[in-house]
């Protein structure tokens, strides 16, 4: 029977295409904006950060006296990291410079470089995929010409060696010897991809001079410590310096961030926004279907009404009626899956810097499968009602009434439930949208604090090239 | 054919509908008895309860009041599924407007109330299909879809599929009310072909010319049965 009723389903469908089109194109869209935004969501703000402990990682967010972010000084943050007592490590760290690699698949290329000091995988306590990471000291003048790649600068720039280690490779013209990869996955600054990472800060003059702050920093809670305790310990260790270089470092003000919520303070907001809006589509894209089965129903009563006249059982149109609804929604979930796949692809490509964890955006498959099963539940409980109604539809009068079939009061009634139903959500998808052009619009139009007019930004990269 | 017991009892029948305060009465106390092997006409001017009567028959409605034997079994208040399953098992309908469904062939049409008889092999159906549809003479048109088809050929389909499953009786309810008179007398002669054959018949019909076919005519007039004497002199009343 089952096979019976694929069989008829699939008929249906092919010989109503532009019934079936619209169904499937409304459940594919709906199941596939609200995967491909929900993937982005549990990426950048469900997943947990891919450090070892990350609730015990901060951010060190300082102030200065004026009310602008301000990083560390060299200076301030030795006198930091010698004061402090509630973190185990507090790295520094600067990835404002590129670097140029020459590597064998590619020729010279600017790249995002991670400068720190040499305590910097110390704080993430993550093991590379190869080789080792910094050793303490290897920031110093003579030992620091070591580099760590990322596993994407692995893969792309070195072919995933395997022997990689120990061989040397050039930037920004030196030589430095390779000692370790990370493995995937770990990026720090999140922002950033096809990173290297060496222990090198800037030059001698501008590390000694306090009124420079460029530094940013990084740290690790101690175990037993909590974020209040770091706070007060940040606090007093900041209050001090300040009180011994006024000039410099008076009145700032020191914040820990734990990590993840550093990440996502911008977007997270921003996120929930469109999974909201995404979500007023999915529940359109629901209400539409129904509708659309609802109509289907009703055309297709006398259908209904001649099957049970010739024997068939309440059970039997039941299951027939709901095959037909699987069917659509497997087309729908395969539709919204392949649309989901070329979104999660196409905002990879395009948020990666973006967002923070905009490159590390993949289809997670926990969230296919119940988008999967969400579109067979919409579907099914889309045409739930209508195959209840038919399969328990009176012949006698469905067959009377001939084409005056769908114009009982009851059938008017549940259509303008519908039409009232879609106006509600489309009201509410426009809210949102109304919402999230206004974010738009505020962050288009933020003060920056000089006048923009007449001034170009250049950014000059080298190519790669390829033989 | 000679009859072979009663095959439907009919006593004391009502059928009363309610809409909107109005209570309109299209069945009062019809008793009928259809023998097995028989062929029945039921005639009557329009608004009679003839339709509502054969409905009731099929089990595609309930009666408000009396009683009603199927093979001697009591059927007039079965609950949805097992009126379905004695439809399905026991009578075969021939519609007016033919209600063979569009997206099926003329083969699928007519296996598909075997296709609801839990346990029937597929080889069986099949059997039983190519049968019924030789016995209308439309084997040849099984691939075809109604909508390829005329008046006349859907009318035998739909008798086809009425036959396939070997029903106790054939309800037909004008039969030949959307065909033309040529394609209307086919269906007629089909049909008493059948009854020649064994099989049991009730069929509606306003057209005195069809109801000679049976082999009893069955006159109804203001939801009762009544004799073709009194039938004359009630229509004379009213015209009166």
């Amino acid at each position: 029977m089952l096979f019976h009723d694929l069989r008829y389903a699939l008929r249906q469908l092919r010989r109503a295409p532009g019934f079936s089109f619209t169904v499937v194109l409304t459940l594919a869209l709906s199941v596939g904006a609200a995967t491909a935004v929900f993937c982005v969501i549990d990426t950048v703000v469900l997943r947990p950060l891919p450090f070892v402990t990350p609730d015990q990682i901060v951010a060190i967010q300082a102030t200065a006296r004026a009310g602008y972010t301000q990083p560390a000084s060299w200076p301030s943050y030795q006198d930091e990291t010698r004061q402090l007592t509630t973190f185990s490590a507090l790295a520094g760290y600067s990835s404002f410079k590129k670097i140029t690699i020459e590597a064998p698949a590619s020729g010279p290329t600017a790249i995002d470089c991670v400068r720190s000091t040499d305590n910097f995988f110390q704080v993430f306590g993550v093991q590379p995929l190869l080789g080792r990471t910094y050793l303490p000291g290897e920031q110093l003048d003579g030992r620091n010409e070591i580099v760590v790649l990322s596993y994407d600068a692995w893969q792309f720039y070195f072919n995933a060696d395997r022997k990689i280690i120990g061989k040397p490779v050039t930037l920004d013209g030196r030589s430095f010897t390779v000692i370790g990869v990370m493995p995937a996955g770990f990026r720090f600054p999140l922002s950033e991809h096809n990173e290297v990472y060496i222990p090198r800060l800037l030059d001698e003059s501008w590390m000694q001079r306090r009124g420079a702050h460029w530094l940013q920093t990084v740290g690790r809670i101690k175990d037993g410590a909590t974020v209040q305790q770091a706070q007060a310990d940040l606090t007093h260790v900041f209050n001090d310096i300040g009180r011994s270089y006024p000039d410099t470092d008076g009145g700032r003000i020191v914040k820990p961030v734990l990590l993840a919520d550093s990440i996502t303070a911008k977007t997270k907001g921003p996120l929930w926004t469109l999974l909201a809006a995404v979500l007023a589509l999915l529940a359109i894209g629901c209400v539409n279907v129904a509708g659309l089965l609802l109509a289907r129903g009703v055309r297709r009563e006398h259908e209904m009404a001649m099957r049970v006249a010739i024997g068939a059982g309440r059970k039997r149109l039941l299951a027939q009626l709901l095959t037909e609804g699987v069917m659509l929604a497997v087309l729908g979930a395969i539709g919204g899956a392949l649309l989901a796949q070329g979104l999660i692809i196409a905002m990879r490509t395009f948020l990666v810097h973006a967002l923070d964890r905009g490159a590390d955006i993949r289809m997670n498959w926990m969230v296919l499968l119940a988008a999967v099963l969400a579109a067979v539940a919409v579907s099914l409980a889309a045409s739930l009602f209508p195959a209840v109604r038919l399969s328990g539809i009176d012949p006698n009068r469905a067959l009377k009434s001939g084409d005056s079939a769908g114009t009982q009061r009851s059938q008017a009634r549940l259509r303008t439930g519908f039409v009232v139903t879609q106006i509600a959500l489309t009201l509410v998808l426009l809210v949102v949208s109304g919402l999230l052009m206004r974010m738009m619009t505020r962050y288009a139009h933020t003060d920056l604090g000089f006048d923009p007019n007449h001034i170009l930004s250049v950014k000059i990269r080298f190519l790669p090239f390829h033989s | 054919m000679a009859s072979n017991g009663t095959l439907i009892e009919i006593e004391d029948l009502t059928k009363v509908f309610y809409t909107d305060e109005v209570e309109t009465h299209a069945l009062s106390g019809v008793h009928l008895s259809i023998a097995r092997g028989e062929y029945v006409a039921m005639s009557g001017p329009s608004g009679c309860g003839k339709s509502t009567l054969l409905s009731i028959m099929g089990l595609l409605d309930t009666p408000t009041g009396g009683s009603y034997l199927l093979n001697g079994k009591p059927v007039a208040n079965l609950s949805f599924g097992e009126r379905s399953r004695i439809r399905n098992q026991e009578i075969g309908f021939i519609f007016q407007s033919f209600n063979l469904i569009g997206d099926l062939t003329v083969e699928e049409n007519v296996e598909l109330p075997l296709t609801y008889r839990a346990g029937m092999p597929s080889a069986e159906r099949k059997k039983r299909v190519k049968e019924a549809l030789e016995r209308v003479n439309m084997a040849h048109r099984m691939r075809h879809y109604p909508a390829q088809l005329s008046g006349g050929q859907q009318q035998r389909v739909a008798v086809a599929r009425a036959l396939a499953g070997a029903p106790s009786i054939l309800l037909a309810d004008e039969p030949t009310g959307n065909l033309d008179s040529k394609n209307g007398e086919a269906v007629m002669h089909l049909l008493a072909d059948l009854h020649r054959e064994g099989a049991t018949i009730c069929m509606v019909t306003h057209d005195p010319r069809f109801a000679k076919h049976a082999q009893r005519e069955v006159h109804l007039f203001d939801g009762k049965v009544v004799s073709e004497t009194e039938l004359k002199k009630l229509e004379e009343e009213v015209e009166a």
